[in-house]
């Protein structure tokens, strides 16, 4: 007995020592943040609620608070083009049953719990606004002024949509952000994409079907089916709006999938004109400067460009057609001139850069296969990041195949330099002043952020960071946001000038242990 | 074994009159909180000292010092469809837990080797969080820590084993006793990452429900 005694009281204190391991299943802190003029919003998804992280004037440090979504919980942020909003995805449910007994959502029978969703509008750290929305929206579209938003289900980004009773997967909600006021729309099946003309109105693609509403009565100005057989299927590919201000014209050019047709659609007379690209097209690109688009084909080693002139009457003439070595899937558009490149082929490693004015091609050859490609404001320097790929060279080609790589094009002398890197690259920001341009790099694991100058690319300052970084976001007043990969929560604000670095930690633990009460909004919805 | 054992307790002797108790002991208050699933898998016990002090032969006084360190890895994953990333996040758990109690103790002895008892106990609590990718707080990446304090109160029914005294001076002993406790909130807060230096809330833990301590020492 004495022997069990002293076993027991060992294993006590052995048991006292021992760190288990609990998986709760979602992140204390979400790494992708929302950037506002007032600051950086975090969503907390295990405890359900969001905060600021603002660096006040004259504070040395970043500090925290919480921002009260009237007992919401966020699911997703989106910041407004201008930066003065952030609108939260945000859930938030009722007990049917009023008892007072009823605190937490465990004290609810089920069968009385009403999930919501809505739309928070956040406006310096306070919710300002809030919109009911169905639950399936998961995409907002920001209209030019950047004062309407349009909410809409993107299934391609999120597969995981949850609908209670039933759902029309084809509303679009319109919503004004200065007073909240909502009104929806149904607009087919899968919306695809949002655009914005000038004269004020949402273009809304999705399948077989272009559906215009006007913005300031949010009322269907147009329905404009794109077949007239019921039994066919078309589904939009790539989208955007020519204005071509000669004419004073604006024209949906829409690709749809599985076709090499053009469709044209003049906003004004609203009729449909058919043009046909010789190939079908994988991406579109236009450039209002100079009144011209640019199509990409993956299955064909060309880029047609079309001179938005007449494009009501579009014949051979309107399309210039230009001959590639290799295929280009995607275009990026800068100032006179667009970017081809290819993101799904791993055997090809051009890049190209069309000069609409000439129709000149400038071929530029990257080390490895083409992952996200950017363009600098002016203009002057495209960077890309490279993935690893099959690993067919050998000596130091075998190496730089086998790992990821940044490439520097230099779109004005036409030189473009390939750097290998350490490990994958988590985040690139671009930021320019009147004399240069820079590229800031995060890599996986390092916990390092390099700074590239792009006309010396290949002796970057490196800047130490206090832990290995996951994302990097820019923010309205010219900073960076990095977040780093600690659990407690980690985030730098880091000055482009100065590279003088700001973090604050810790900040992931807040109502850790704080169990969310179930709002009672007294009947409101 | 057990022949000795209960020589040992029958024979005690009536004349040794004690005045000191010291004794070893371990057990638990009960967590009265989901968020200590946070903290620890499942709940381990306190360990530490108990000390008395008889006033008479029906009445003592006694105190308990009960120590404990509570720690777990809380972490998951993250998916983020629109970035495409998964995210791992790890966080290390530890509560210091330092329990402290002081009350009566009323004995009703029946035999002269077993004496049955009554105690309820006033609680002080100091508990200490620690949190972090390391709690070594000079090599971690992220670390913070708080305390927090609380009062409670615990009340118990115990039996006591005692054998017969060695050299006139010292009466080894044994005890269980069970009961329940109760204690206000501790509440743990971030320090200083708020608007001008203030803590940010972490929320609370408590302890409520069931108690039981298992002690070992000795009479003197």
């Amino acid at each position: 007995m004495k022997n069990s005694l002293i076993t027991a009281l060992v294993l006590s204190t052995a048991c006292s020592s021992y760190y288990g391991y609990d998986n709760i299943g979602e992140m204390l802190w979400n790494p992708t943040v929302a950037t506002a003029n007032d600051g950086i919003y975090v969503e907390l998804p295990f405890v359900g609620d969001l905060l600021r992280i603002s660096l006040p004037d004259g504070a040395e440090l970043p500090v925290v608070s919480l921002v009260d979504l009237n007992g919401a919980s966020p699911e997703r942020l989106v910041s407004s083009p201008d930066g003065s909003r952030v609108l939260v995805f945000a859930e938030w449910q009722e007990c049917k049953d009023d008892s007072e007994d009823i605190v937490f959502v465990d004290d609810c029978d089920y069968g009385d719990l009403v999930q919501h969703s809505v739309l928070d509008i956040v406006v310096d750290g306070q919710l300002v606004n809030e919109v009911s929305i169905p639950s399936h929206l998961n995409t907002v579209s920001f209209s030019n002024d950047g004062e309407i938003v349009v909410a809409y289900l993107d299934y391609e980004s999120d597969p995981n949509i949850e609908v209670e009773g039933f759902a029309d997967l084809g509303e679009v909600a319109f919503i004004r952000l200065d007073d909240g006021s909502k009104s929806s729309a149904s607009v087919g099946f899968s919306p695809k994409n949002v655009l914005f003309s000038p004269d004020g109105q949402a273009v809304v693609m999705s399948r077989s079907q272009v559906v215009a509403v006007d913005l300031e009565s949010f009322e269907k100005t147009l329905e404009a089916p794109l077949t007239l057989d019921a039994d066919q299927a078309i589904d939009p590919v790539d989208s955007a709006l020519a204005f071509d201000s000669q004419s004073e014209v604006t024209t949906l050019l829409l690709t749809v999938k599985n076709s090499s047709d053009l469709y044209m659609l003049d906003l004004q007379s609203k009729y449909w004109n058919i043009g046909n690209l010789g190939a079908n097209p994988s991406a579109l690109g236009v450039d209002n400067s100079s009144a011209q688009s640019v199509f990409v084909f993956s299955g064909s080693s060309k880029a047609v460009v079309l001179d938005h002139s007449n494009l009501s009457t579009l014949n051979s003439s309107s399309l210039e057609e230009v001959d590639l070595e290799e295929p280009s899937n995607k275009v990026l558009m800068g100032s006179g001139f667009a970017l081809l490149y290819n993101d799904a082929n791993d055997y090809v490693h051009d890049v190209y850069k069309l000069d609409l004015q000439s129709f000149e091609l400038t071929e530029y050859v990257v080390g490895n296969p083409v992952d996200q490609m950017f363009v600098t404001d002016s203009g002057r320097y495209a960077v890309s990041i490279e993935r690893p790929e099959s690993n067919n060279g050998s000596g130091i080609d075998s190496y730089q195949d086998a790992r990821y790589g940044l490439s520097i094009l230099d779109l004005s002398s036409d030189e473009s330099v390939s750097l290998v890197a350490q490990s994958q690259p988590v985040g690139l920001a671009l930021l320019e002043d009147e004399e240069k341009s820079y590229a800031l790099a995060l890599l996986e694991g390092s916990d390092t952020l390099l700074q590239v100058d792009l006309s010396n690319p290949t002796t970057p300052v490196e800047i130490d960071l206090p832990a290995a970084p996951v994302a990097i976001a820019s923010m309205p007043d010219g900073q960076f946001a990095i977040s780093h990969a600690e659990g407690l929560g980690m985030l730098s604000i880091l000055d482009p000038t100065s590279l003088e670095l700001r973090t604050i930690s810790n900040f992931a633990a807040v109502n850790l242990f704080e169990q969310k009460e179930l709002p009672r909004r007294g009947g409101e919805e | 074994m057990n022949g000795l054992l209960a020589s040992l307790l029958a024979t005690s002797s009536s004349e040794f009159n004690p005045t000191y108790t010291l004794a070893f002991e371990t057990g638990q208050l009960q967590y009265n909180d989901d968020d200590w699933s946070l903290v620890e898998s499942w709940q381990t016990s306190t360990v530490g000292l108990r000390f008395g002090y008889s006033l008479s032969q029906r009445l003592e006084i006694v105190s308990s010092y009960q120590f404990n360190e509570a720690s777990r890895y809380v972490g998951g994953y993250y998916e983020d469809y629109y970035d495409g990333y998964y995210y791992d996040q790890e966080v290390l758990t530890m509560v210091t837990e330092n329990q402290l109690t002081v009350g009566p103790r009323i004995n009703f002895p029946v035999l002269k080797w077993m004496v049955p008892y009554a105690t309820t106990q006033a609680l002080f609590l100091a508990n200490r969080l620690q949190m972090g990718d390391s709690l070594d707080s000079d090599n971690a990446t992220t670390y913070f820590q708080d305390t927090a304090f609380g009062a409670g109160l615990v009340g118990a029914l115990g039996i006591e084993f005692k054998t017969r005294p060695i050299s006139g001076k010292f009466q080894p002993t044994m005890y269980f006793e069970g009961g329940s406790g109760i204690s206000t909130n501790l509440d743990f807060s971030i320090p200083d990452i708020g608007v001008d230096g203030a803590s940010m809330p972490i929320g609370d833990l408590s302890y409520g429900g069931g108690y039981f301590r298992f002690g070992i020492g000795s009479r003197f």
